[in-house]
């Protein structure tokens, strides 16, 4: 595939996917970086790859699986301690069904 | 007495004798650091009560005649994405301010089990996103042996402490070349071992299957010590494997170097090298070949392909390891928005670092949908022919040797305004990670202007033992690893 | 115009393993104070990393085997991408290419219902939603993040709410024999969402209106109210707008269980960008066929096999085959009673007990059967003293359930209390001339009105407490008179 232009429409869809408030300063910046990193991607069109299988992990042992055993966890307090946005026990945030 | 000088074995049997205690050595580098860290600014956050505390520890051990760790004494600096229990641990970005941790890394863990002082948390490109120190949440470190240069990175911190002899070894994470090509550019050794041999638990993610923690010294017998402690599985990672750990100190002389068969890829000598970086590798093939190996032309046809590849898939991965980062259980926050999105939105709009974004932003973009055979799948495939040439040349030879980076340290600012040529400075990084093998880069000499230039002796999966004898051979007959800059 | 319902159902389950899918903390949640079974790895902490818990990915395994799916021997997790303040870590561990068991189906009235597959992934936290101080917030608890969780993807095979709840409870109950999970859909350790359009034929023309899935349905009754409720939903919309189904216009609306409607709440755009894509902490997953042999080794005889051999080996009719078979330890209990190779007669007999006796007591004490207090001596007992008319069935009936609970014979319990069938014809003859001296009233009905002997009978069997042999009380009332 060759990359096509990446418009300011496509940027501002990525971003809200990712979640990223971008300035327009940094759209200005980042969008001929994003080109150019981009297409630097299509050297590898050139390559044949149709026999090929994708390499998701380089090492590929046996089994990772863990015995289902409890082990241990945080207390309440440890669990709350990286936050000060905390109310009876519970982390908060903004409420997340207002639209 | 200057405790810099002494390796890690010697440090112990110092405290063992009597000589010293534990708690001067650590006054002497925390004077050391207070002293000199301000030129390089190598160090976030300086440890210097837990240091002391742990010091005193190891000295309560020895009075009590208690067993000691095998690293008792040696001071340690961590590079600031290893999650330190207690410790502000920032991973240099402004999103991570203030975090302090419930938990250790497991490596940090082992090696503090066994009496490491960790003696402070090192400066990075912000979670090992760069290669040169300048995208840090914070401020950019110097090179060591010249205050205007970058010290390489995203280990930039840790090499540039070693460097300047502010500890005894430092930890750090190669994902593309952020462990060698610091260690390159400060003159100091360093490991990137197989993927899974250390385990990655407690590390702030960049690229989950690239991410290689590794240790950085001034010689290869130390990092032989460290990585003996470190190595292994780990039941908290998945990806760490299950091999035996060879005794790797005991094993330092154990390689013949009489006709080894070492290669040298012709890829990795091209013109677009630095001509006096071209000659010192060479130089440093040499020598190797004065000690009887054999040196043979090797090909890796795929290697402009390493580039395209990894910055497909690291990118990715990153765009999803990224996530958790939005200062709802931990980090810094924001104060009320509107709603959910535009507060997920603020918080990282307003603390990621700009190459945090761009990163997370192209990842996200080869991953979303329309795009992500095209991107994702072919770079994924391209990786499984990388990954063989490397197993094919390995077959044939014993170890590869290489440039780490075809020049040496660039000024701080020179390369900031253009993250793709930034990008290219890791092309002779980034196949090894692609790969998954080990590889060791070692100190080789300077160009005119005495900047440190390095080469990487490339080994098969889980051959650490292997280069690292290599490399011992190689320091016992040079002694670039041992020259110190004069800050 | 004939009108098909086109529906398909996502089951989520909710396995009780010991521990989390990806770390050690302790799975079981419900009422438990927020935020005390974390840890690193399910509150998405940095550096944290997953370990897959390998009894879950037996038990997913093993549910796709007994729904007719067949395993991938190799199989591994996916990250799929959204952002929500109850998913720690920013993505959700499932699977999505390589499921651990795919290709299944189940049979409801008949009806073949296909099963795309059965994966594993892992839970979200719960959001609370409050007003403080006049401020929405929302409260969240990572107690559930990372607890196991099978999805069962059925084909849109279901043609009618009714099928729906049937194909439910189905999966509710082969879930319970496997004993992996309490599928209690109130408690929320089983959800289900069903997914709705119609189709329409007219005039030879096809039409199908737009998918909606429908999330938050918190009740067994709930699923097939709200299905039907949104089957009549789309087609009063289709005869206003006559818009058809779309690759854009799938929606997903709430359950209102207090209105009994569904309600939108969100017009996907497009479909939803989940950036899907293998998970590189875990590598990938790998079963031998002997491992698969194993788990497959495991598996009880599930209630539709058992039916067919109690209907088969015991004589029992498919109804009351059903009702023992409904819970694997009712129906293991009924064996246990029934002990090795019972005669046809017998084992029609105690299932008699068990559904006319013991099921009524175990429903109106709201017990568990203790398999433990069933001794198959005592049913053998019972049977031979009621085949010689010792025991009338009545009286069976009664003993049978103190005997339960008191653990003591029941034959023995009902000579205790006279209960044993008076058959010496001697006996019955005081009774019934007791009976006729006291009531010249019903002698005199009786004589003019053969048919009326019934009350004679009853008063004689009261007279008896019940012991007299009914059938030789009315001979001899009869001879008598």
């Amino acid at each position: 595939m060759s990359s096509s232009k990446i418009t300011l429409e496509t940027l501002d869809h990525i971003a809200k996917l990712a979640r990223i408030k971008l300035s327009d300063q940094e759209k200005e910046v980042f969008l001929p970086q994003l080109e150019s990193v981009i297409e630097s991607f299509d050297i590898l069109n050139s390559v044949n790859t149709d026999n090929v299988s994708p390499t998701f992990r380089v090492i590929e042992e046996s089994n990772p699986l863990r015995e289902d055993v409890v082990g241990e966890s945080f207390t309440q307090k440890q669990a709350l301690s990286a936050t000060s946005n905390t109310k009876d026990g519970y982390f908060v945030v903004t409420n997340t069904i207002k639209k | 007495m200057d405790y810099s000088t002494f390796s890690i074995p010697q440090i112990r049997q110092l405290l063992l004798d009597k000589k010293a205690t534990a708690v001067e050595i650590t006054k002497f580098f925390i004077e050391k650091i207070k002293l000199i860290d301000p030129k390089i600014k190598a160090f976030i956050t300086i440890t210097e009560k837990e240091a002391l505390e742990k010091a005193a520890e190891i000295d309560k051990k020895i009075t009590n005649n208690e067993t000691i760790g095998k690293l008792a004494g040696s001071i340690m600096a961590v590079k600031d994405i290893f999650l330190t229990k207690d410790i502000e641990t920032t991973a240099s970005s402004q999103l991570l301010k203030g975090y302090i941790p419930q938990y250790s890394s497991t490596v940090c863990q082992k090696l503090l089990d066994q009496d490491a002082i960790i003696i402070g948390k090192t400066n990075t490109d912000p979670f090992a996103f760069g290669g040169s120190t300048e995208n840090s949440g914070f401020f950019t470190t110097k090179n060591p042996w010249n205050l205007d240069m970058i010290p390489g990175g995203s280990s930039g911190g840790s090499a540039a402490a070693v460097s300047a002899n502010l500890c005894h070894f430092a930890l750090g994470t190669d994902t593309g070349g952020s462990i060698r090509q610091p260690a390159s550019l400060c003159g100091v050794s360093g490991l990137k071992p197989t993927y899974g041999l250390n385990s990655r638990f407690g590390i702030t993610a960049m690229a989950s299957s690239f991410d290689c923690p590794g240790v950085f010294a001034r010689s290869v017998d130390d990092i032989a010590t460290v990585t003996q402690i470190t190595a292994g599985h780990d039941k908290k990672d998945a990806t760490s494997t299950h091999q035996t750990i060879p005794d790797y100190s005991s094993l330092l002389d154990s390689v013949n170097l009489k006709g080894l068969k070492i290669g040298l890829p012709k890829e990795y000598f091209t013109d677009a090298i630095n001509p006096e970086v071209k000659a010192k590798v060479l130089e440093a093939a040499k020598v190797l070949e004065s000690q009887g190996t054999i040196l043979k032309e090797v090909s890796l046809p795929s290697t402009n392909l390493g580039l395209a590849v990894y910055y497909i898939l690291v990118p990715s991965e990153i765009s999803a390891n990224m996530s958790r980062y939005e200062g709802i259980r931990f980090g810094q926050t924001v104060p009320d928005s509107s709603n959910i999105i535009s507060y997920y939105m603020n918080i990282r709009g307003q603390f990621m670092e700009p190459e945090v974004k761009r990163r997370i932003i192209i990842g996200t973009y080869a991953l979303s949908s329309g795009y992500y055979d095209a991107y994702y799948t072919k770079a994924a495939k391209v990786r499984t022919l990388i990954k063989q040439e490397f197993e094919k040349v390995l077959a044939d030879v014993d170890v590869i040797l290489a440039p780490v980076s075809p020049t040496t340290a660039w000024k701080i600012g020179e390369k900031c305004s253009n993250p793709l040529e930034m990008y290219l400075a890791d092309a002779y990084t980034v196949c090894i990670n692609v790969a998954g093998v080990p590889s060791l880069a070692l100190p080789c000499g300077f160009n005119s202007n005495n900047l440190p230039i390095g080469f990487q002796l490339i080994g098969n999966f889980f051959e650490e033992s292997k280069i690292m004898s290599i490399g011992h051979q190689y320091q016992q007959i040079t002694d670039y690893h041992l020259q110190i800059s004069k800050i | 115009m004939k009108i098909t319902p086109i529906i398909g159902l996502e089951v989520h389950v909710e396995l009780k393993t010991k521990s989390k899918m990806f770390c050690g903390c302790k799975a079981e949640h419900f009422h438990v104070d927020p935020n005390t079974q974390t840890c690193p790895v399910c509150l998405g902490l940095p550096g944290a990393l997953p370990v897959p818990n390998r009894t879950a990915c037996e038990w997913c395994i093993k549910l796709g085997i007994a729904l007719g799916c067949t395993p991938n021997l190799t199989s591994f997790f996916e990250r799929k991408n959204y952002f929500y303040p109850d998913l720690a870590k920013g993505y959700q561990l499932t699977q999505f290419e390589k499921p651990f068991v795919v290709n299944g189906k189940l049979v409801i009235d008949g009806q073949e219902i296909r099963i795309n597959r059965a994966h594993m992934e892992e839970d979200t936290g719960k959001s609370v939603h409050i007003t403080n101080n006049g401020q929405d917030l929302t409260l969240i608890d990572y107690n559930r993040s990372g607890v196991p969780l099978v999805e069962i993807v059925s084909e849109p095979d279901i043609t009618s709410a009714e099928m729906a709840k049937k194909y439910l409870l189905k999966i509710q109950q082969i879930i319970r024999y496997l004993g992996i999970s309490d599928a209690d859909i109130e408690k929320g350790s089983m959800r289900c969402e069903p997914t709705i359009n119609l189709k329409i034929e007219d005039n030879g023309q096809e039409f199908f209106t737009p998918l909606a899935e429908i999330k938050n349905v918190a009740s067994l009754t709930g699923v097939q109210t709200a299905i039907d409720f949104e089957l009549n939903r789309q087609l009063e919309e289709f005869k206003q707008t006559g818009e058809g189904k779309s690759k854009t216009n799938k929606t997903t609306r709430g359950w209102d269980a207090d209105k009994n409607q569904t309600f939108l709440q969100r017009e996907k755009e497009g479909s939803s960008d989940y950036r899907y894509f293998p998970e590189p902490d875990i590598p990938h997953i790998a079963f031998t066929a002997a491992q698969i042999d194993t788990i497959k080794s495991t598996i009880p005889e599930l209630p539709d096999e058992k039916i067919i051999r109690y209907q088969k080996d015991f004589g029992l009719n498919d109804y009351d085959a059903n009702l023992i078979t409904q819970d694997i330890n009712f129906a293991a209990s009924f064996e246990k009673a029934i002990g090795q190779k019972p005669s046809i007669e017998m084992a029609k007999f105690i299932a008699n007990l068990f559904i006319g006796s013991l099921k009524t007591y175990l429903n109106e004490s709201q017990e568990e059967l203790d398999i433990y207090k069933i001794n198959p001596e005592y049913f053998k007992n019972l049977f031979d003293s009621v085949s010689k008319s010792e025991i009338s069935s009545t009286v069976a009936k009664q003993v049978i359930i103190e005997s339960y609970t008191t653990g003591i014979d029941p034959v023995e319990i009902a000579k205790s209390k006279g209960l044993i069938q008076v058959s010496d014809s001697g006996e019955i003859e005081k009774f019934a001339k007791e009976v006729i001296t006291n009531n010249p009233k019903a002698v005199e009905d009786y004589k003019k009105n053969s048919m009326s002997i019934g009350f004679l009978i009853g008063q004689l069997m009261k007279a008896s407490k019940g012991s007299a042999n009914p059938k030789m009380a009315k001979e001899i009332l009869e001879k008598i008179l």
